[in-house]
């Protein structure tokens, strides 16, 4: 009912008559839109980004051994001056090993006085060698 | 006394990490012969006892050299062995007080 009173034509005969209403194309029609494929042929050959990307490959891994070599000259330094002050730390605490080695040799000669037949000390193992006790009574903690 | 000091009361050396690493350079010039035959010595027989007398060569070598190098140049080795604590023994962060260092004390 409400569009018969909008779209009124006088003198209508019945509601199919309405004149039309419509959003459409300005006149004359609209700018024509182009969609075809445009690509264009110009720019690198293959070979020339083949020979580009393997020359930034090829420089990026001589870096990359560059860098290891200063790496390892670093890690030489380190190592160099643990293995130069090994042996003094070592010293100190044969030092100090001994004097408990001592101390222990005295404590076992005390409780093991009374039995006989038993040699104090050095009565670990038969090849020979010299092993650090295995007990862990003498860590330096 | 501060954990980063090089020496103690009486001008001795603290032989503490920094303190060696800032002069083990130095050490693998000058105490070479006696720390090779101290190698040698555990190599034939690991066993402390009879490697002792060598040991405290080393030692005596070791920190005698300390005491000299602290007192030929007290301020750089200071400098040096505090740079070292700080940075835990990492050579690469301490070249500005190494290259300080070495020209005081000139590793020969």
């Amino acid at each position: 009912m409400t569009e018969a009173m909008i779209r009124n034509k006088p003198g209508m005969a019945s509601v199919k008559d309405m004149p039309l209403l419509q959003d459409g194309p300005p006149p004359g029609g609209f700018a024509p839109v182009r969609y075809a494929r445009r690509i264009s042929n110009t720019g690198p050959s293959a070979m020339a980004m083949f020979l580009a990307v393997s020359g930034a490959f090829a420089w990026g891994m001589y870096q990359v051994g560059q860098g290891n070599k200063i790496r390892r000259a670093l890690k030489e330094e380190k190592y160099a001056a643990r293995r130069t002050i090994l042996p003094i730390l070592q010293a100190e605490e044969d030092e100090r090993f001994v004097s408990e080695w001592k101390k222990y040799l005295e404590y076992e000669a005390d409780v093991m006085k009374d039995v006989p037949g038993w040699k104090v000390g050095e009565n670990v193992y038969n090849s020979g060698r010299w092993m650090p006790p295995a007990t862990g009574e003498l860590r330096p903690d | 006394m501060e954990a980063n000091a090089a020496v103690d009361g009486t001008g001795n050396p603290i032989p503490t990490s920094a303190v060696l690493t800032a002069s083990a350079k130095h050490i693998g010039i000058r105490c070479m012969q006696e720390n090779m035959a101290f190698l040698k010595c555990k190599k034939n027989d690991p066993n402390p006892e009879k490697c002792l007398e060598k040991g405290r060569e080393v030692t005596r070598c070791v920190l005698g050299l300390l005491k000299d190098l602290h007192q030929r140049c007290p301020k750089e080795m200071d400098a040096y062995v505090g740079c070292m604590y700080y940075y835990t023994n990492e050579f690469d962060l301490c070249r500005k007080e190494q290259e300080a260092f070495e020209k005081a004390c000139p590793l020969k």
